[in-house]
């Protein structure tokens, strides 16, 4: 460590001296963006000057070419961005769809500039971007709303703001912005038309705030002078939906709230725009940075991506990135070929390493243990191993779904004991928290049982339910409490249902209803 | 206005009704300058908390009878705050940790660190001890109880721990062991008979015979379940009558049609069913333990001895699983499970049989 | 809370305030530790340990030590009296006693022990007669000590060797890790016999005015099963509970350690026999009224099982299966009823 540590040192030096030295750049690649061109040089030199050094010492070089330099910029991905409504990898009926909300926005724009529009869909769906080249096309300019890290309003009298008043801000903040930004224009654009773009929720918004969001929406529909758009991505739970909590149906019907929903792009399209990715990869400038891909790696992506065409593009740019293709060490050949062989065989089977975290929903994981379809090899087509794999990071969650589920597919008893007898096994296996991978057992034990023990398996639709909670039932009524007096208090919950509910509470309504009597 | 289980509670160890022996033992162990900690065991309503009391009373004087109770807050290593309820009196104070489920370590040692760490200061006419009576003490997790034993130990110069426990089985040898044992026994049905007749005498009614031995019968020789029947019997109908009504048990009725029922089909339908009713015992607070107690008593009854003997073997291993897993439904659905199976097998058979 | 915290005003009446003052002039003894042995000659049985430790007092030196043995039979008295006799009047200064209830992770190895262990010891007195120059530190219970606390124990012991000695006890030897007992020498406590443990017990009833049964004697060592400690515990115990004036009997001393009668045992083996579940039900109901512990009777159940002289071996061998199984589960919180409901059936089936 210490001698790789020193020639660490070495090289900064003998980099300084090379740097300085002109043979240097003639071999460098004419066209790099801007940013990127100093670091290229920088990396450049010194995989020459390792090259250099490279007899001298093995390890330093060995090092700095496994890891090839970063010759790409910051934002690669706007690269890729289409540039044209036709380039877009949406699906033309909803690149209409906003199209035509924005023309309407312009016929009307006179009497009802403040229009909104909400955009939904899951994540990578093309909705941003959908936006964002319409409106350079028809000529917009878009103001985006992003939450400031950090607002800070000092008062006129120079007060420190006090906890409150620092909420307040932001939502002030954001009140403005969508009352001013719509109506002053900045001195350095020329462009006539405006669009916000709120994608950036402030924070405030997604505790408590619906009430105060309505708020503003009523101005803004008053006030505003420019159509406002608001994206949201889906999301798994109602709790983090803000389409749903932000958005409740009355409130879009009151302001017209156009509401245009992206679906997960489809795989032909996707195919699609890869290959479009690949010829810009292929682009002289670009070829320094990437090889292309073989196909059935780019199949893979596509089928890992899952409609998120984001995701396929992050994929696709780390499966080809594979630094410059003209570096001729022996050693970099070796692992590449190791890296690319793996992903392949990766990408036949489930595609785990560059698939989305969760591949299989709970309901796609929950059909195919309920309904276990056995192949000709006589063996499940959906290995047990499989769904575990998803979903060892909530293995109780699973469990309990199986639980909730299991029953109406089976047909006799006699197989339900093995599945039961299973889950229970499975359940004190989750209870041990000393083991970390006892949990994952357990959980593949549950999915084992109820995988084969069902051996007539009932087919047919049947809704998913979920798990069961238990609450127990809250303490006793007043006058119940009232009856034991103090003592109450040291009697516990289960002995009070026990012992005592059904006695006391007989007692207790007797006693209220003479007493309604009397007073009578 | 009070129930009659409190209203006629004794509050003197000279007055208690039965265990009178041992009534005296305890007045010996009073009147002596140390006092140990002590376990009182014996089964739900056998009097072991009235014995305390009593106790108390005897070592105190009348103070500890001026009880409040008090929610205190505990927070665990986790951050989590817990709310326990007490009860407690100038001298003592009454815990029950059994309602903090797997919190309870937090609960035993904090409260017991709270107390012991307060000496007396107006020593004279005082135990220079407080005392820290723990209900349903078997209900305490064994880790709870280690910590416990450490505790105990630690503050033994302010405090002494009673402990109340309906059976001894659950508690670690460390705890006996450091524990002076005192047995509490059922009351047998003459002395509850007795009891009942007393309190009707001091409420001005007359409890006939029948009646009061049809109570005995119900109440499973609980005291306090005994008197709890009256008084709600009471509440239904006065005067009495030797074969009127005694209000059952509301949770116990609801597993006896349980019982009935997986005695009636045995198909996954049923089970799910099964699986509903099962719910709505544990969301009523029944502990788990007692339904599945229950169930092998009203399953049981008309089978034979082999299928028996199979009932119960899987219902110890499955209540034992349930003791180890967290999930009690899935415990009590799988010997429910097993049962039907075992018991569809059986009458299988038996047509089988019948037809040769 | 606060309320309770705070001293209660409400009180008692002045005579009982000037008896509880005087009383708490003298602080209770345990006869445990009042009657533990002085010096090494009166340490109950273990004569080849006795006789190791009596020439090592003689010489004003002793080993590094472990003692292991059942509980009870006299192991801390031991290394006690011995300590006492070499340090005499020193005794209080020169011996660090920690047992299972004391904080003993790691941490106290490493500051506690080692602190005490590296502090000089001379050898003289202060009233200038000679005094051996070493410390003893007792680890009690030693085997309920983490490895990883057993293993820094190891360094501090042989740095320290020239100025203190360990003295390790233990109820198992294979608890504590090779390199310790390697380092000590090692002594085996017998269980002692049971006149051993009567003539203690007979001196102390003599010495506190007890009366007794005489019978009782045996029954207290059957309670004990060998442990003095706990023979002695249970004596006081039952002093206390029952008063001066009560002669303490077999039946008094049952009732205090929770020991179920035999009675129990043979009617539950003759309800058994009978083959009949409803009979066997209501026993097992009863014993819950007793409020007698199931596992207790789990406990004495074995050994009546193997004595018994009615079963043949493939009986005793299915029940004792059982009976295995029960008590493992019955450890483990699982519930009373059910587990011996199940070892009744187990035993109607095998006895058929």
């Amino acid at each position: 460590m210490s001698a790789r540590k020193a020639k660490w040192v070495k090289c900064a030096f003998s980099e300084m001296n090379l740097t300085s030295s002109p043979a240097s750049s003639g071999a460098t690649p004419a066209k790099r963006t801007r940013r990127t061109g100093s670091l290229s040089e920088l990396s450049r030199t010194q995989t020459e000057n390792s090259s250099i050094t490279q007899n001298v010492v093995d390890l330093t070089s060995s090092e700095n070419d496994e890891e090839p330099p970063p010759a790409i910029s910051e934002n690669w991905i706007e690269g890729f961005a289409p540039s044209s409504s036709e380039e877009l990898a949406v699906h033309p009926k909803k690149v209409g769809e906003v199209r035509s909300w924005l023309l309407h926005c312009e016929a009307v724009r006179k009497k009802f500039p403040a229009q909104i529009c909400l955009l939904t869909g899951p994540t990578g769906a093309g909705k941003t971007a959908t936006l964002r080249v319409l409106a350079r096309e028809m000529g917009y300019q878009v103001q985006e709303w992003i939450n400031p890290v950090d607002c800070e309003v000092v008062t006129v009298l120079g007060d420190q703001p006090s906890g409150s008043g620092y909420v307040g801000s932001h939502f002030e903040a954001f009140k403005s912005f969508l009352l001013r930004a719509s109506r002053y224009k900045s001195l350095l654009v020329s462009q006539e038309k405006r669009l916000l773009l709120v994608e950036d929720f402030p924070n405030i918004f997604l505790g408590e705030g619906e009430a105060s969001f309505e708020e503003l929406l009523d101005d803004y529909s008053s006030y505003g002078k420019s159509p406002l758009i608001f994206i949201v991505a889906d999301s798994k739970s109602r709790g983090l939906n803000i389409s749903f909590r932000l958005f409740p149906e009355q409130l879009k019907a009151k302001h017209r709230i156009e509401h245009i929903t992206f679906n997960p792009i489809a795989t032909t399209i996707m195919q699609k725009s890869m290959k479009s990715f690949c010829s810009v990869m292929q682009k002289p400038h670009n070829k320094t940075i990437y090889k292309v891909p073989a196909q059935t790696v780019l199949e893979s992506i596509v089928v890992g991506a899952q409609g998120d065409i984001r995701n396929a593009l992050i994929n696709l740019h780390l499966s080809s990135l594979l630094g410059v293709p003209s570096m001729p060490t022996k050693k970099l050949d070796v692992s590449v070929a190791a890296t690319t062989k793996g992903r392949k065989t990766k990408a036949q089977s489930t595609l785990k390493s560059i698939g989305r975290d969760e591949s299989i929903t709970l309901m796609h994981a929950m059909g195919r243990v309920m309904n276990p379809k056995i192949n000709d090899s006589k063996r499940l087509q959906h290995s047990p191993e499989g769904i575990t794999e998803s979903f060892r990071t909530e293995p109780r969650n699973f469990v309990n779904f199986i639980h909730a589920n299991y029953l109406p597919h089976f047909k006799d008893i006699g197989d339900i004991v093995d599945a039961i007898h299973d889950l229970g096994l499975a359940d004190c296996m989750l209870n041990e928290y000393r083991d970390d991978n006892l949990s994952v057992m357990g959980l593949n034990l549950a999915i084992r049982g109820a995988m084969l023990a069902n051996k007539e398996p009932i087919s047919g639709w049947i809704p998913v339910r979920g798990p069961k909670k238990i609450q127990v039932k809250a303490d006793a009524s007043l006058e119940e409490q009232n009856l034991l007096g103090v003592r109450y208090a040291a009697i516990s919950k289960s002995l009070y249902a026990t012992e005592y509910r059904s006695m006391v509470k007989l007692i207790a309504e007797k006693l209220k209803d003479s007493g309604q009597t009397t007073r009578a | 206005m009070a129930l009659w289980v409190d209203k006629y509670r004794p509050r003197e160890l000279s007055k208690l009704d039965y265990h009178k022996d041992q009534a005296e033992n305890l007045r010996n162990l009073c009147k002596q300058s140390d006092f140990p900690h002590l376990m009182f065991y014996g089964p739900s309503g056998s009097g072991k908390k009235t014995r305390i009391m009593c106790l108390l009373r005897e070592m105190y004087g009348s103070g500890v009878e001026r009880l409040r109770s008090e929610t205190m807050t505990f927070t665990t290593p986790s951050n989590r705050k817990i709310e326990v309820m007490t009860v407690s009196s100038n001298y003592h104070l009454e815990v029950n940790p059994s309602d903090a489920g797997i919190y309870d370590r937090t609960v035993v040692v904090d409260l017991i660190k709270q107390v012991a760490q307060t000496h007396q200061i107006e020593i004279s006419g005082q135990r220079e001890f407080k005392v820290i009576v723990i209900s349903e003490g078997d209900e305490l997790t064994k880790d709870a109880q280690h910590a416990l034993r450490r505790t105990m130990e630690k503050y033994v110069a302010t405090c002494r721990i009673i402990i109340s426990v309906n059976s001894t089985s659950r508690i670690i040898p460390a705890i006996r062991s450091r524990c002076l044992g005192i047995r509490v026994s059922a009351p047998s049905e003459p002395e509850i008979v007795s009891i009942l007749q007393n309190t009707c005498k001091r409420e001005g009614l007359t409890l006939p015979p029948e009646l009061a031995k049809r109570l005995v019968e119900k109440s499973e020789r609980n005291l306090r379940r005994a008197l709890l029947m009256l008084e709600a019997a009471k509440v239904a109908k006065v005067p009495f009558t030797a074969n009127q009504e005694i209000p059952d048990l509301d949770w116990q009725a609801f597993l006896r049609d349980t019982a009935s029922q997986i005695i009636s089909e045995q198909t996954p339908a049923k089970l799910e069913k099964i699986r509903e009713r099962l719910y709505e015992l544990l969301i009523q607070g029944v502990p788990s333990n007692l339904i599945f107690r229950g169930l092998v008593e009203n399953l049981v009854n008309n089978c034979d001895m082999s299928i028996k003997a199979k009932t119960l073997e899987f219902a110890t291993e499955y209540e034992h699983r349930m003791q180890a897993g967290a999930k009690h439904i899935f415990h009590l659905e799988a010997f429910v499970a097993q049962f039907m199976n075992i018991y569809k097998k059986f009458l299988s058979e038996l047509v089988l049989t019948d037809d040769f | 809370m606060q309320a309770f915290l705070k001293t209660g005003k409400s009180g008692t009446g002045l005579g009982e305030k000037q008896q509880g003052a005087s009383e708490r002039r003298k602080p209770p003894t345990l006869w445990v530790e009042k009657y533990r042995p002085r010096n090494v000659d009166d340490v109950v049985e273990q004569s080849e340990v006795v006789a190791v430790l009596r020439k090592c007092v003689e010489g004003g030196d002793l080993p590094n030590m472990l003692l292991y043995g059942p509980p009870g039979t006299g192991k801390t008295s031991t290394i006690l009296a011995a300590g006492r006799q070499i340090f005499g009047d020193m005794y209080k200064n020169r011996i660090l006693e920690l047992n299972a209830s004391d904080e003993r992770g790691i941490n106290v190895v490493r500051t506690k022990i080692k602190t005490f262990s590296q502090l000089a010891a001379s050898s003289v007195r202060p009233d200038g007669r000679p005094c051996p120059p070493f410390k003893i530190v007792i680890l009690d219970e030693a085997d309920s000590m983490t490895h990883a606390a057993q293993s820094a124990l190891r360094r501090t012991m042989e740095k320290e060797s020239q100025s203190t000695r360990f003295c390790l006890i233990c109820n198992y030897v294979s608890r504590i890790i090779v390199p310790i007992t390697s380092r000590c020498s090692k002594f085996r406590f017998k269980s002692l016999g049971e006149e051993k443990v009567i003539a203690r017990l007979q001196f102390i009833c003599e010495q506190e005015g007890v009366q007794i049964d005489p019978d009782a004697y045996k029954s207290i060592v059957k309670i004990s099963g060998g442990d003095l400690r706990r023979a002695i515990t249970t004596l006081q115990s039952c002093f206390r509970l029952k008063g001066p004036e009560h002669t303490i009997n077999t039946a008094d001393l049952f009732e205090m350690s929770g020991v179920i009668p035999d009675y129990y045992l043979d009617d539950y083996l003759e309800v058994c026999r009978s083959g009949d579940y409803e009979r066997l039900e209501k026993f097992v109901r009863d014993i819950g009224y007793s409020a007698y512990s199931v596992g207790q009777m789990m406990e004495q159940f074995v050994e009546f099982i193997v004595n018994h002289p009615g079963l043949n071996d493939p009986q005793k061998a299915k029940i004792c299966d059982k009976l295995g199984e029960c008590c493992f589960r019955l450890q483990d919180g699982a519930s009373e009823y059910l587990q011996i409901m199940d070892l009744g059936c187990c035993i109607i089936l095998a006895l058929k």
